[in-house]
């Protein structure tokens, strides 16, 4: 980087703070900072849905998981759009109705206290946890790629984050997050077109999507039945749909945003626009990947995209072995260049050949891997991540590396921002407002969230700085929300459906739910073997069923007699 | 409770009927999405 990018990056950056700084300077009560004074329409929220849910872990891990999975990354939001329409339909008449600041305040008019703690407590958990991921992903990753000091990463990124979220509350997040969105799109559509650009010096743009068909790389849809396969359309369908049913109706983060709306029906426009955008969305930042692995078909990739691993084999005995597999496949990386463009040129028994020599420059990857964790069995294997930093890095010009380099931090912030906005309004309103003191005046709870969405992002900052390698970044933040989605839901699913069954039966259910859930998730897989989407479907539906059992046998009538 | 929920509109014909139109447009556009990808998957 340059001081080029470097203008670029913090010039967008400052921008973006400021800008919401100024917009929202005139904030003096909790309505106002917490629901954005039902001010908002529907792009602004629409847009500031897609922002929330697209941090920079969907910007940096999808285009690596395109490059080396393919499209059936995609199959996991296919639930999304039929949930966003169950959001819609009963999810939002209720909260506009009640009008309740978060979600979890529904709970207690629907059955008891308690459980509206116990809803509160989860959503705390998982993103007070998520919350520190979502800094601390694309920070590592800078950090490692640049050169940048992982610590100083963490703390601008964060703290810019902090001035905006804790000044203006919910309508700066909202206003940064439609301007962020701008940089993301526009970052990602110049790269896009760039990598077509240089593709097109060697095969044209049909042809490489052609090669990346032969290699298995467009296979957006499996329809296979397999409860150990992590994507297909069954578990994308049915588990998306229940993980996208707790995110978007249930998870405060979400729920925030639309409830900020003018009414109910520009929070229904709002979740709409997602329904129609989000899968095309994914399927774009998926098909980027793709075509950076055709990019990569015709220059040279690393052999292992995470140089910093690479670097600690080499200096280790194990680097003679590394000589001797980089050789090798230096010599494949030739190979395949003559077989795709055989392939391209039609010849017959290319498409045979080109996937036999590919398959072999992933076995070599695969022994590097190997070698790594051999070295050192410390250190992540995995280098998905970091597939579309180097190529932004190694090909893109000056001034474009910073503008990709501010689309990753724009979408950290945007992500970040929901973030502590939520968990200080849940703190504030489900907590503090409800136990501690309840007589304050709105500006003692103004100051007081204030104070906790400051808080939050101190605790987030801090929980980032202390964070270890996490295997893969997007997947562990999903594993993390799957394992108490389901039970979130599962609560709420009761409360809007179940009338039968009361607050002390619901409350018991739930603890019973997440304790199997957590149970089944930590058996090795020769026992259960389930993809983590799954965990969503069960989660709720042993609320439900325990629920019932629950009411039924009167464990709600003895607690409470 | 039962009340609060009836009269917040659950399930109430209106609230889903003025919207229909919309969610409808939105599944047939997700079948669309769902055809294409398909088609996707198997021409290449």
């Amino acid at each position: 980087m340059n001081w080029i990018d470097l203008s670029v990056l913090f010039g967008t950056l400052i921008f973006i703070v400021a800008y919401g700084v100024w917009k929202t300077r005139n904030q003096y009560d909790i309505e106002g900072y917490l629901l954005g004074d039902h001010s908002m329409r529907w792009g602004t929220i629409g847009l500031s849905v897609m922002a929330t849910q697209a941090s920079a872990i969907t910007f940096l891990s999808t285009p690596g998981q395109g490059y080396e999975s393919g499209m059936g990354f995609v199959q996991n939001y296919f639930g999304l759009p039929i949930a966003l329409i169950v959001v819609s339909a009963v999810f939002i008449p209720i909260y506009y109705k009640l009008r309740v600041f978060t979600a979890y305040e529904f709970l207690e008019s629907r059955f008891d206290i308690k459980t509206r703690f116990l809803g509160a407590f989860l959503f705390l958990i998982q993103r007070g946890l998520a919350a520190g991921i979502t800094i601390y992903a694309p920070s590592i990753i800078l950090s490692t790629m640049l050169g940048w000091n992982l610590t100083a990463t963490i703390l601008v990124t964060g703290l810019l984050v902090i001035i905006y979220t804790v000044s203006g509350g919910t309508k700066a997040v909202s206003i940064t997050q439609k301007q962020q969105m701008m940089v993301i799109m526009g970052g990602m559509f110049i790269a896009f077109f760039m990598i077509l650009g240089y593709i097109s010096d060697h095969v044209a743009i049909g042809e490489a999507v052609q090669i990346a068909g032969a290699l298995e790389k467009l296979n957006a849809i499996d329809w296979s039945i397999d409860f150990s396969k992590r994507y297909t359309i069954w578990s994308g369908l049915l588990g998306g749909f229940f993980l996208s049913l707790s995110y978007f109706g249930t998870d405060q983060s979400q729920v925030q945003r639309y409830l900020g709306g003018k009414n109910a029906a520009e929070s229904r426009m709002g979740l709409m626009f997602n329904a129609v955008l989000k899968i095309p969305m994914q399927f774009f930042i998926l098909f980027l990947g793709v075509m950076v692995y055709v990019f990569y078909i015709f220059n040279q990739p690393p052999v292992h995209f995470n140089q910093e691993s690479l670097e600690v084999v080499r200096n280790s005995d194990n680097a003679t072995e590394l000589v001797v597999l980089e050789n090798r496949y230096d010599q494949l990386l030739d190979e395949r260049i003559f077989e795709a463009k055989a392939f391209a040129n039609d010849e017959p028994g290319s498409e045979e050949q080109l996937q036999a020599v590919d398959a072999s420059i992933v076995s070599v990857r695969e022994e590097v891997k190997g070698l790594i964790a051999k070295t050192d069995n410390s250190i992540s294997t995995k280098d998905s991540d970091y597939v579309f930093l180097t190529f932004i890095v190694t090909y893109l010009p000056h001034g474009l590396i910073g503008l990709l380099i501010a689309v990753i931090l724009s979408a950290a912030m945007s992500s970040t921002s929901s973030e502590l906005n939520a968990l200080a309004s849940t703190t504030s309103v489900d907590i503090y407002k409800r136990l501690i003191k309840r007589d304050g005046s709105d500006l003692h709870y103004l100051n007081s969230s204030r104070i906790m969405t400051f808080g939050w992002g101190a605790l987030a900052i801090l929980f980032a700085v202390l964070a270890k390698n996490s295997e893969n970044l997007i997947e562990a933040v999903n594993i993390i929300g799957s394992l108490f989605y389901g039970t979130v839901l599962g609560i709420f699913l009761v409360a809007f459906f179940f009338k039968y069954i009361k607050g002390t039966a619901v409350f018991y259910a739930a603890i019973l739910a997440e304790s199997l859930v957590i149970v089944g998730f930590s058996l090795p897989d020769r026992l259960l073997d389930i993809g983590y989407l799954w965990y969503n479907l069960i989660g709720a539906t042993l609320v439900i069923v325990f629920g019932f059992i629950l009411q039924v046998i009167g464990i709600g009538r003895k607690v409470a007699e | 409770m039962t009340e609060l929920i009836t009269e917040a509109g659950i399930g109430k014909p209106p609230v889903f009927k003025k919207w229909r139109y919309l969610y409808i447009f939105v599944a047939l556009n997700f079948i669309a999405i769902i055809f294409l990808f398909h088609q996707l998957s198997i021409y290449y």
